[in-house]
This record gives structure tokens, sequence and C-alpha cells, in this order.
């Protein structure tokens, strides 16, 4: 549901007379500083997700600060594949670098909230002591890793994704849970 | 009379505790698999083999609170949701080994076997056992769950 919340192009259509030419002018503004960043190639047309009436607006200091923290990972880990800082509670990205492709990057950031926000109704289903927090989650495939840290303090999540080859595990968390304190 | 009834209430007490917690009988690959799996790791919290399309547990085991029933049905939202996730990345020739979940003092792990048919699941305390060794031991149940 997360997901596709994210994705109001049936609402967008219904009232308004003229929705292309709408679509396109509200499309590029909402992750300015995510395209600023030199080494990117983020895609816009991906994020209709800002667009949407039921995303709370991010004030500036908050981006800057997910913008600076995006920045250390990347200068520790420069062979990553995929760094995004993303509100845990819509799923938006706040900030983030891509290296290689960045098709569907506002749907991997809602899935990625969706899973952390699973794994939270699993704790609470089963009942763990309440001092027991959700600290980060590791998912390994074949030649990459994508890690997410919880960043407790603002409620975000840190997302990256590395080839193993490049970074192992014990490094990449490493770097990840000094942002987290 | 008395006397008989409680002896008989011991009885299926001693019954539910035992059916309560070994929900798995070793003659299945999969019972084998957790039997393996808490021989190597007695100190695990909980261990399961859960089949995916279903959320339902082939065999389990807990020693703690822990329900591995409650547990498995709502990992396996965490295993789909992230394999939509790699379907938006439209990664190819990718699949996912393993999850992690990294708690203040539990670790919970999910590795996935026989083609992401199943997954094992395991709860351990990160004081008795770390990440490298319970990977390890779920690891050698790779070929045993095929």
């Amino acid at each position: 549901m997360g997901l596709f919340s994210n994705l109001p192009f049936f609402k967008r259509n219904a009232p308004e007379p003229d929705p292309a030419p709408l679509a396109e002018a509200s499309a590029p503004e909402p992750v300015p500083e995510a395209e600023a960043t030199p080494a990117v190639v983020v895609t816009p047309v991906a994020a209709p997700a800002p667009a949407s009436p039921a995303q709370p607006e991010v004030s500036s200091q908050a981006r800057a600060q997910a913008e600076e923290i995006v920045r250390s990972v990347v200068a520790e880990l420069p062979d990553f594949i995929t760094v995004a800082v993303v509100a845990s509670a819509t799923g938006q990205i706040l900030a983030g670098q891509w290296a290689g492709h960045s098709g569907g990057a506002t749907e991997v950031a809602a899935a990625n909230a969706e899973i952390v926000h699973q794994t939270r109704q699993s704790m609470k289903a089963l009942e763990l002591a309440p001092a027991e927090q959700l600290e980060d989650i590791v998912v390994t495939l074949r030649r990459q890793l994508h890690l997410l840290q919880v960043l407790p303090q603002q409620g975000w999540l840190l997302y990256l994704a590395i080839r193993t080859q490049d970074t192992n595990l014990a490094l990449a968390r490493t770097v990840l849970r000094q942002h987290a304190a | 009379m008395l006397l008989k009834y409680l002896s008989l209430l011991k009885l299926f007490l001693v019954l539910f505790f035992i059916f309560r917690l070994v929900a798995y009988s070793t003659s299945t690959p999969a019972g084998q698999a957790v039997q393996n799996i808490l021989n190597d790791l007695p100190g695990a919290l909980a261990v399961a083999i859960v089949d995916i399309s279903s959320g339902m547990t082939l065999a389990s085991h807990t020693n703690s609170s822990i329900n591995p029933e409650t547990a498995a049905a709502y990992n396996t939202e965490v295993v789909k949701q992230k394999q939509k996730a790699m379907q938006a990345l439209k990664l190819q020739g990718e699949n996912i080994e393993d999850i992690l979940i990294t708690l203040t003092n539990q670790l919970h792990l999910i590795k996935l076997v026989d083609d992401n048919k199943k997954f094992i699941y395991l709860v351990v305390n990160s004081r008795d056992t770390n990440l490298a060794i319970a990977r390890e031991v779920l690891r050698s149940q790779n070929e045993l769950l095929k």
C-alpha cells in the first residue's frame, strides 16, 4: 500500500482539465538538492511522490542535514551503488546519490520504508521486550549488499547499496552506525 | 480421586509444553534442519523453516517467548516486500541470499533456501552468537532443504 500511495496519477487526472503540463511543471520541484549533487543521475521523472498532497513539507534544514549524512557516507565508501536518506514514515527520499541505474528510485525508497514498517509490526506482534529496538536490516544478494540503518533521532532511514566485491559488510555497517549515534 | 485428576492434569500440561516447544519431527528434511541448527546453536531463541508461498512453518522450535508461527507470517511479508523492491530496481541475475535484522540484544536472520521457496528463520541473542557463526550454521543446512 505504501508503494502505491505515492503514485497519485489517477487522482490528479480526474479533477484537472490539463494534467500533462501541470504534472511536468510540478515534477522537478520536489527533489532539487538531490539533482544538484554532481555524481548523481537522479531522475526526477520517477518522483511523483513529493507531489502527493499527503506528503508533509520537509524543512530545508532537515534536507541539509540529510544531504550532509549522504555526503559523508559517500566520502567514506566511494564504491557505493546507492546512498539515500529516506523518511521512514512516508518513504520519501530526502537526499540521495545514485552511482548506477536510478530507475525506480522512489519505489525502492518506499519499499524499503515498508520493510522497516513490516519489521516493526512483526516486533510488536512478537511482544519483544520494550528495550529491543530495531537497529539495522541487512539484505545480502548474490553480488550486492543492501543496508538499512535506522536513524532513531530523526526517524529516518539511511539506505546503502554496495557491491560485495568492493566493500565488506563489517566496514559498511561501521560507517552507517556512526550516523545513528 | 482428586489426586488422580491432578496427575492427569499434570500429564496434559507436560504434553502441552512438549508439543508447544517442539513443533517438528526429525523424519522430514525441515525437522532435521531445525534439529541440526539447535545442535549447533543450543542457545538459539527460536528457529523455524517457513514456506514462503503460504507463510506457514514446516518445522519450528522456540526457547523463548517468541512464537515462531507469528514471526514466520510477518517475516514472509518482509521477504516479499524486499523482492518487490528488487523488481523495482530491475536487478538481473541477483537474488536474495539472506536478510539480517539487528535489534538491541537480538539478531534475527532470514536465510532463503530452495530457490526462494522456503526460508530458515533464526533468532539468537547477540551476546551469545555472532552473525558470522549464525550465518555459517544456516548455510550448512542449504543442501538438506533442497
